[in-house]
């Protein structure tokens, strides 16, 4: 019942705008009043021939940045016939299979885990779901539930057995980056020593050697994108939204990739992605899914009272690519805005306002304010270069003061494409 | 309605008095009966009279009358009948067999012809001038009818504190002796009741003395006595039947006392127009959470918790028919048209045994009977509504329809934003209501009543969400003599929601949930005797439920349909209750009910095996029921006793023990109640929930009742309460037992009520302080919440402070004011977080372990009447009120969201700034 569920908490979502002025949804600085420091296992394997990869760490309260790794524990995988897979710590919390490993359909699996502090861990026995391949994978321009314009990714899953299918969605896109305002000159020598070189700040600028206009971006999915067939009529998925790309997302702006990996999976991991969905996903104003505890399928062993958090997850795994341009769904319209707003043109002055010196025992004193304006933006890396300053020197306020800006700049980002992703073409990158 | 009845009084009274001085009969007859003297009457003056021959019956009288005034000859002419005259205007009259037409005749139309007053005095009382006025701004019509009485002649050389004032009261029809009346001084906190012989004698102090006498189904005569000396008063008291409604407004000032049920309170929708409320929308269901005992478990939440009971476990009747969700868009508005309720009658401690089927309340919602003389209505301008309701009389005197009608413009409000993507969306309401009354005779009253609301909510043009009530009802009451009184009512009722998805996906649908029930009561009032009043009923009710399906919409969409299986249900129940007199102090009100109920196929049922938790794997069979097929039985005996002792006339104690079954369940799994829960009945997976309350109080009223004062401790147990396993899926769930989680309630409380009941400043002050727990337990570890101990449950809010206050300026201007605190309710809070996935995530544990902030909002009204000329076409009404005058950011609900991966903490709060609003009213 996702699709209700997700209609009905935009519902509410409505009615939070129509309270409006009155109701308001505000973040405020979560602290931890109760910290339960428990173990978390994140072993989402899947039936590709390669190095299977667990993580393990621990809880973590509100007032701590990131999860500690644990470290030293024995993990192993094993078989219905007894067979046991070692993984090795390869990094703190990271565990990996000694070599690339063939999971095979119709086996049960567990997965065993003992911490260095002596606790064991067992899961409940799993099964490799069959192989299904993900179908067509189709772009459509289409306004979204909210009749927001925008670009709908669609997926098709092909080929499922019987039953009801459950699959977990991730994707990987990469997208076309060309900077609006590119200049192939760049900052050179940036000579921010006033003193001991005696000739003063100075900056210049060279020829570009590398490429900075056109980049590509990539962006990973990290909201969770669950889909079954339990709702519909065949056990096919047909064209279901794993990506909703708005008429004004900057990432469309060219040409458009995206891998669409499918993680065909069992009821009941489906189950526990959903319940944690649910539990992590903003709601109405007036009602929320009552949370609580929710377990995996990975119990302590001989204690009721050890939490584990996490899922071990066994899928089979099928992924494709898709490409589109920009222009095949907007032939007229102007480009989605750029990532950030370019229209600010700055000219920092290469000597703030008030700089003075004097002489003082032979000694040059700055005795106004120091620090180069301009030099202090760029080794912050904020901007470029992107023309000259023609009345630079002369004249120009109505006070007589001189201009002090050599330059005109803009955010890097505007300029220089790198800001915003790689300039190296990738690998599986195809021009039309 | 009550400025029309003044109205109406004032100038009854002025015709009477005209017509007593201009026309003076002079004739006699001798030995004929009443209809030729009637006759006669007619033949020589102006006068025309409307009766039924059939009244006099072969009575003969003999009256000689000279320069008599048509009041001493009709009063001399049915002196030995039971026959009443009402002046209709100054030359008609129309008689009545029995009752009285209005109370408003004047009270010494009763002594004319009885010697009423022996007095020493020698003072003709009738003679007297009306009573002076004592209290300038309390002067009521009513009060200027009261006949003064002067007792003894003031004797200087001996004068004393106190004097002896003794007489006969007397029926005055009858002139039989009435005994264990009650006769108060209510100006002095003084009573006496009578012997069987009808005989009194009080001490009174020199000076005004206001004596009234009260007694159920006798009308309440009031004297001025101004006591100068000993001396002797005969209280004539008329028997009053149609009249009841008024004899329990007076009763109403003792009820606070008096009444042996406990736990029962009453909201005036009239009174409740000067309570500030959220853009100024009238809301009687809110002003109850303002009563002790009585919350909700956030602002705007749908639903009220009763005593710590559960919000399913409340019974809201309107005339009759169940309202399953009576309130508008998620609960911020009542779903109930202000003019048409008439009041509100909550009963949260001892049920009465008439009433039955939910665990914690019953909201008795009651609409106004309509004006059978005068085309009249109402009607209000707010933000939000805008209100009508009219009276249509259909046949004077007897019959009469109501119409009101209400709705949101909040479309139109939606549709001027700038927004794009709102002005799309829908989101409105409204409701209808029409009742229809008719005093077929005066043994037979007929009430029709016939409700719909309906919410719709878009946010697509394509896509809709609504949910719907429809209620009705038939009463029929028949008086079958002086003692027995009863009634049969067929009620039908219906609440369902639908939702209609057509978005651009081929998932488009159509959902829809829908419980219907239908009812057949027939009860009976028998009065016993002056200490039993029994009373006794059998009610059948046939459930339908329509659990939920799911269609695709659309040739193109891929949804599956389902539909979960109709669930049918029978609840029955037979009761007898006595309201027993023992002594003029003590009280009991006894009854008890036998509850039955059946599921019903066609059914099938899944049996799941015992002692291992119940899941799709434990299940280890089917059973199939055919059409209405019992597939199982539950019910038994519930216990309604409630007992009073006055301490003194004005402080009582009170005690109540009771149980209670419910058949019907909110499958939920939210925190606050969602429009979208759904109603379950009992089956053989799903016991009913059950209950045991006991509650103890006193009750103190002060200064001749303006002051009401009540201390009331409870303690409630329940069983088989639901809640659902952490994520259940409850939407078309189709093993739906499998999530279904039934534990232990335990609720307790102490609740503290001072009212002010009239003065320049009325209005009333509560304070609960109460705790509600549930616990889970299994063997099972899946089956269990928070290790299977008690915990609060999600609207437990120990302390809760509620001011309301009303202060007249002046009849025109007066300022209102409503305060709440309240505890901050139990919240499940994250224990931290964990990485999973790429992503953050938080994690929960035990429930309800933490609280939000504590609750609490000021909000000011001012009122303006319009002015009080009694000609004016219409009436007006003014409300001005600030709802939330402090903007106290109350957080509504605390949660926690993964946004690109990272956990954002978030806080809701509903009305987090001052709203401001006007509403006008008018009546015609």
């Amino acid at each position: 019942m996702k699709v209700i569920a997700r209609y009905i908490s935009n519902l509410f979502l409505l009615t939070g705008v129509f309270l409006g002025f009155q109701a308001c949804v505000e973040p405020f600085e979560a602290t931890t009043e109760q910290f339960e420091n428990a173990l978390v296992v994140d072993a989402r394997l899947t039936d590709e021939n390669r190095v299977q990869v667990i993580y393990l760490s621990r809880t973590f309260p509100f007032e701590s940045e990131i999860a500690a790794a644990e470290t030293n524990a024995s993990v192993s995988l094993i078989d219905e016939s007894g067979n046991r897979m070692e993984f090795l710590e390869s990094e703190a919390g990271t565990y990996r299979s000694t070599g690339p490993m063939q999971l095979s359909v119709g086996t049960r699996y567990q997965l065993e885990i003992q911490t260095s502090d002596g606790m064991n861990y067992l899961s409940d026995p799993e099964e490799l779901p069959s192989p299904v391949a993900i179908g067509d994978i189709q772009a459509i321009r289409r306004p979204d539930d909210l009749g927001e314009d925008g670009i709908a990714i669609l997926v098709d899953a092909e080929g499922a057995s019987g039953g009801t299918n459950f699959y977990r969605y991730e994707y990987e896109e990469t997208f076309k980056i060309i900077a609006p305002d590119y200049n192939p000159f760049e900052w050179d020598e940036v000579d921010d020593v006033f003193f001991a070189d005696g000739d003063g700040y100075e900056v210049t600028v060279a020829p570009r050697t590398e490429e900075a206009q056109t980049c590509f971006g990539t962006q990973h999915s990290l909201d969770l994108i669950l889909a079954s067939t339990a709702d519909l009529s065949t056990n096919e998925l047909d064209d279901f939204e794993v990506r909703f790309l708005k008429s004004d997302n900057y990432t469309i702006s060219h040409r458009y990739s995206i891998l669409v990996k499918q993680y065909h999976q069992t009821a009941e991991a489906n189950s526990y992605f959903t319940t944690l969905e649910d539990f992590s996903s903003s709601e109405s104003v007036f009602t929320s899914t009552q949370p609580g505890f929710l377990g995996g399928n990975i119990r302590a062993v001989n204690t009721e009272n050890a939490l584990v958090l996490g899922y071990f997850e066994l899928s089979s795994y099928s992924e494709k690519r898709f490409f589109f341009n920009y222009r095949d769904f907007y032939p007229d319209e102007d480009l989605p805005p750029y990532a950030i707003n370019c229209a600010p043109l700055g000219s920092p002055p290469l000597y703030p306002e008030g700089f003075h010196f004097t002489f003082i025992d032979g000694e040059l004193v700055v005795d106004g304010t120091a620090g180069s304006p301009l030099i202090s933006a760029i080794k912050a890396g904020l901007i470029d270069y992107v023309g000259d300053n023609p009345t630079y020197g002369e004249v120009i306020d109505e006070e007589g003061n001189r201009d002090r800006a050599p330059f005109y700049t803009k955010s890097k980002a505007c300029v220089d494409c790198r800001e915003l992703g790689s300039n190296v073409v990738p690998d599986f990158w195809i021009e039309e | 309605m009550r400025y029309k009845i003044l109205a109406l009084t004032l100038f009854l009274a002025h015709a009477l008095t005209f017509a007593q001085t201009t026309n003076t009969l002079t004739f006699s007859a001798q030995d004929s009966d009443i209809e030729s003297v009637i006759k006669q009457i007619e033949s020589l003056s102006p006068y025309r009279f409307y009766f039924i021959s059939q009244w006099f019956g072969s009575k003969k009288v003999s009256v000689d009358f000279a320069d008599a005034s048509l009041d001493e000859v009709l009063t001399e002419l049915f002196k030995e009948t039971d026959i009443n005259y009402y002046q209709l205007n100054e030359n008609e009259v129309v008689l009545s067999k029995n009752n009285t037409i209005y109370d408003s005749l004047p009270e010494d139309f009763f002594q004319k012809g009885t010697p009423v007053v022996t007095d020493d005095t020698g003072v003709d009382p009738e003679n007297e001038s009306p009573t002076p006025i004592f209290y300038a701004d309390e002067t009521s019509t009513e009060e200027e009818q009261i006949e003064t009485i002067r007792i003894g002649r003031e004797n200087r050389q001996d004068r004393q504190a106190r004097y002896t004032l003794s007489g006969y009261v007397r029926n005055e029809k009858t002139n039989e002796p009435i005994g264990d009346i009650a006769i108060v001084v209510t100006n002095r906190g003084l009573g006496t009741v009578s012997d069987e012989n009808g005989y009194y004698q009080i001490s009174l102090p020199a000076g005004r003395n206001l004596l009234e006498t009260r007694f159920i189904g006798m009308k309440s005569v009031k004297k001025n006595v101004i006591v100068y000396n000993s001396g002797q008063l005969d209280i004539f008291v008329g028997e009053s039947v149609q009249q009841l409604s008024e004899v329990i407004l007076e009763a109403d000032k003792k009820k606070n006392v008096e009444e042996e049920v406990t736990g029962t309170e009453i909201i005036d929708s009239e009174e409740t127009k000067d309570i500030p409320l959220v853009l100024g929308e009238r809301n009687v269901l809110q002003v109850a959470t303002t009563l002790p005992g009585i919350s909700t478990a956030g602002e705007g939440a749908l639903g009220i918790n009763v005593r710590g009971g559960k919000t399913d476990q409340n019974l809201f009747l309107m005339d009759n028919a169940v309202v399953y969700n009576p309130t508008h868009f998620f609960g911020i508005f009542q779903a109930l048209n202000p003019f048409v309720t008439k009041s509100v009658e909550i009963y949260k401690g001892n049920i009465p045994v008439e009433f039955a089927g939910r665990l914690s309340s019953v909201f008795d919602i009651q609409t106004i009977d309509g004006n059978t003389d005068k085309f009249a209505g109402e009607a209000s301008i707010g933000p939000v509504t805008a209100n009508i309701a009219l009276e249509v009389p259909i046949k004077e005197g007897k019959s009469s329809l109501v119409l009101g009608g209400r709705g949101a413009y909040s479309d139109w409000i939606l549709r001027s934003l700038d927004d794009e993507d709102l002005s799309n969306s829908e989101a409105s309401f409204y409701d209808v209501i029409i009742n229809y009354t008719d005093r077929i005779n005066e043994n037979n009253r007929l009430k029709a009543t016939a409700y719909y609301s309906r919410d719709n909510f878009s946010i697509t043009s394509d896509s809709l969400f609504g949910y719907s009530n429809r209620a009705a009802s038939v009463e029929w009451k028949h008086t079958f003599n002086e003692r027995n009184n009863g009634g049969l009512v067929l009620s039908n009722s219906r609440y369902a929601f639908d939702i209609e998805f057509d978005g651009e996906s081929n998932t488009d649908f159509d959902l829809g949930y829908s419980v219907e029930e239908t009812e057949l009561k027939l009860y009976n009032n028998f009065r016993y005797s002056d200490k039993h009043t029994f009373k006794y009923g059998i009610a059948a009710k046939l459930y339908t439920v329509n659990p939920g399906s799911i269609d695709p919409l659309g040739p193109d969409s891929a949804i599956n349909p389902i539909t979960v299986p109709e669930e049918k249900g029978f609840e029955g129940g037979i009761y007898i209750g006595d309201n027993f007199t023992i002594s003029e102090k003590f009280a009991i009100n006894a009854g008890v009910r036998y509850s039955f109920f059946a599921a019903l196929g066609p059914s099938e049922q899944r049996v799941y095996a015992e002692g291992v938790p119940r899941n799709q794997g434990s299940q280890i069979g089917t059973e199939t029921f055919d059409n209405n097929e019992v597939i199982e039985t539950y019910g038994g005996p519930e216990l309604r006793l409630s007992a009073r002792y006055l301490i003194t006339p004005d402080f009582s104690i009170k005690a109540s023990v009771n149980n209670m079954y419910q058949y019907i369940h909110t499958l939920s799994n939210t925190t606050t109640v969602s429009p979208i829960d759904t109603w379950k009945l009992s089956d053989s997976n799903i016991k009913p929930q059950t209950s045991q309350q006991a509650t103890l109080g006193f009750f103190k009223n002060f200064e001749d009742d303006m002051f009401e004062v009540s201390l009331e401790g409870f303690y409630k147990r329940s069983q088989d309460v639901l809640d659902f396993k952490t994520g259940a899926q409850l939407l078309l769930n189709q093993q739906i037992e499998t999530e279904v989680l039934q534990g232990d309630g335990r609720a307790y409380g102490v609740e503290f009520l001072l009212r002010k009941n009239r003065g320049k400043l009325n209005g009333w002050l509560g304070y609960t302080y109460s705790r509600s727990k549930i616990r889970f337990d299994s063997p099972f570890p899946e089956e269990r919440i928070n290790g299977g101990v008690f915990f609060p449950s999600n609207y437990d809010r120990p302390h809760d402070v509620s001011l309301i206050a009303n202060y007249k300026f002046t009849r025109r201007y007066s300022l209102s004011l409503n305060f709440a605190y309240q505890t901050g309710r139990p919240v499940t809070y994250p224990i931290g977080q964990f990485n999973f996935n790429n992503a953050e995530y938080v994690f929960y544990s035990n429930r309800n372990e933490f609280r939000i902030p504590d609750y609490y909002r000021l909000d000011l009204g001012v009122n303006i009447e319009g002015n009080h000329k009694i000609k004016k076409l219409a009436h007006s009404f003014w409300t001005i009120s600030v709802y939330n005058v402090l903007g106290r950011n109350n957080p509504y609900s605390v949660f926690f969201v993964t946004e690109a991966g990272e956990v954002r903490a978030l806080q809701s709060s509903i009305f987090a700034i001052p709203i401001p609003s006007i509403t006008y009213n008018f009546k015609f």
